[in-house]
């Protein structure tokens, strides 16, 4: 993984595969931050795209940033604070958290993050969640990613809690299932 | 196992995001020791399972950056006076899109168009042949993306006592701001007057939906067949204008609904259609992509035709009114098809070197 100064230069001079990496490298970070503020992942996910076009678009007048990671984060609150008064959802939100600018510790979820790309496990599982239906995959993402509760995810999708339970645990029976027939020499610590 | 992982409180133990569901499950390992290699590899499939849906969330989220930014990319693009990319009326539309995209007009426009033209000499006229686009500046700085198979002429007088057009075809506006000089384009249905803004015109001889799609501002549309009612159009909403006489394409598959009179009668505008990624459908194509929402195949056929100079023959009239929704991006004719196919059932020859495609059940 390329060094901060490394990317932000990158995306300085146009260069979109850094600036890309820098998307990449700080997307978690942001997402979680922003989750924790807002609690709803596409408005998260839309200031994220939104603040990372903004510089692309002006990288050719952006400066050298001392702190690349301070910056994102402040400048992705503010993006955030602006979207969710424009939602209308609250009145306004205090954004100025400098919990998060010091030395931007990393959230609870985003140090569980492990990069491990050769994980057997881990390439098997992708591979099943690709084939659950829609539905199913969506109620994973706000259970166990975003970290909905039940009732927070009745109230988002609008369906019943024990549709919710059903509908997640057959996700889980079936991923499980089928792990265990491709995977029959398991071996679990 | 599966008991563990949809426990609400026990999905927080794995992730650490609750001191006292954590101090609850430690509390109960100790209690119940003999559950302890089945708790931890729960937990480790929670883990696995947060960690995979992390990485799938990264990876589409990063796409559609990617495909974003790409999109900017003046790819199948033919300057013809050339834009770079420097320009303001350039970054504007960056902007514009950044903000979040505003609004839309939409006018329907039909065949018997009679394009005016003057023996003037200072006009000019651009075309675009199937297939192929094109971005044109003015001497204003008002900068015009062509669509496929569209014409867009210049008024003898442009940039000097007015700023009139005469389009047929389709063209997006990024018109520079003169408030001394409205900037106006002249359709057989349809006249846009704008000041400063952008917006996008559809006016295809052969077509019986032509759409304009405005993003900022404000325009003034008069549709000259409906006693030059004025409609005034906000961000985010559209005007449909449907001629008599319209001959559209495929017109032997899809006659009945077209060819009812025109009830003369005030228009209202009506709101854009934004797509699940926050597109306009309208204005799509400036970005090489073809959008299609519960459309006819018939409809989408004439779009085709355009896209990649080809003729589309149905030799059933009942696959013409199969329906689809889908999305794509600088994909070819065969990927295109090949995809639809596998949600109607239908099936294709392509014939005469790839100018001929044939669709049948």
């Amino acid at each position: 993984m390329h060094a901060d100064a490394v990317l932000w230069e990158g995306l300085r001079k146009g260069d979109k595969e850094l600036f890309l990496a820098l998307y990449n490298k700080y997307y978690h970070s942001l997402f979680f931050i922003g989750l924790k503020e807002v609690g709803d992942g596409q408005l998260v996910r839309d200031a994220i795209q939104q603040l990372f076009l903004y510089l692309w678009e002006k990288r050719e007048t952006i400066r050298t940033a001392v702190n690349v990671k301070s910056y994102l984060i402040t400048s992705f609150l503010r993006k955030l604070s602006d979207d969710w008064k424009k939602a209308e959802r609250f009145s306004s939100l205090q954004v100025v958290n400098d919990a998060y600018l010091e030395d931007a510790p990393l959230t609870p979820e985003e140090s569980l993050i492990k990069k491990d790309e050769d994980d057997h496990q881990f390439t098997l599982l992708a591979g099943l969640m690709d084939e659950l239906p829609n539905r199913q995959k969506e109620l994973l993402v706000l259970k166990f990613y975003e970290g909905l509760s039940y009732e927070e995810i009745v109230q988002r999708t609008g369906l019943s809690y024990r549709t919710v339970y059903n509908k997640i645990y057959e996700a889980l029976k079936s991923l499980k299932l089928q792990v265990s027939q491709n995977q029959p020499h398991t071996v679990s610590i | 196992m599966i008991d563990f992982l949809t426990d609400e409180s026990f999905i927080n133990y794995c992730k650490g995001v609750s001191e006292k569901d954590t101090a609850y499950w430690e509390s109960y390992i100790h209690e119940h020791p003999e559950q302890q290699e089945l708790i931890e590899t729960a937990r480790q499939e929670c883990l696995l399972l947060f960690n995979v849906l992390a990485e799938s969330d990264l990876a589409a989220e990063s796409m559609r950056l990617r495909r974003r930014i790409e999109a900017e990319e003046p790819a199948r693009v033919v300057a013809m006076e050339p834009v770079s990319v420097e320009s303001p009326g350039y970054n504007r539309w960056f902007r514009l899109k950044w903000v979040g995209v505003a609004a839309a007009v939409i006018l329907i426009v039909f065949a018997g168009f009679q394009f005016y033209y003057s023996a003037g000499s200072s006009n000019k006229t651009y075309t675009t042949a199937l297939g192929e686009k094109k971005l044109v500046r003015l001497s204003d700085g008002t900068v015009i993306h062509l669509n496929a198979g569209s014409e867009l002429r210049t008024d003898d007088q442009y940039g000097i006592s007015n700023r009139s057009v005469y389009l047929r075809g389709e063209a997006f506006f990024e018109v520079k701001r003169d408030e001394n000089h409205p900037f106006i384009v002249f359709t057989t249905a349809m006249q846009i007057k704008a000041l400063g803004t952008s917006f996008d015109v559809r006016a295809y001889d052969n077509e019986a939906i032509t759409e304009t799609s405005l993003i900022t501002g404000l325009v003034e549309v008069v549709l000259k067949e409906n006693n030059n009612q004025v409609v005034l159009l906000h961000p985010n909403h559209k005007i449909a204008w449907r001629n008599m006489g319209g001959d559209v394409l495929v017109s032997r598959t899809d006659t009945t609904s077209r060819r009812e009179p025109e009830v003369k009668e005030e228009r209202q505008p009506e709101k854009l259609l934004v797509t699940d990624r926050g597109e306009i459908k309208e204005i799509a194509w400036k970005e090489n992509r073809l959008v299609f929402e519960n459309d006819s195949f018939s409809d989408i056929a004439v779009l085709l035709q355009r896209w990649f100079d080809v003729k589309i023959e149905f030799e059933d009239i009942d696959v013409a009114s199969y329906r689809f929704t889908g999305d794509f991006e600088k994909e070819d004719l065969k990927t295109i098809l090949t995809f639809l196919k596998e949600s109607k059932d239908f099936n294709f020859s392509i014939s005469e070197g790839d100018k001929l495609v044939t669709l049948k059940k």
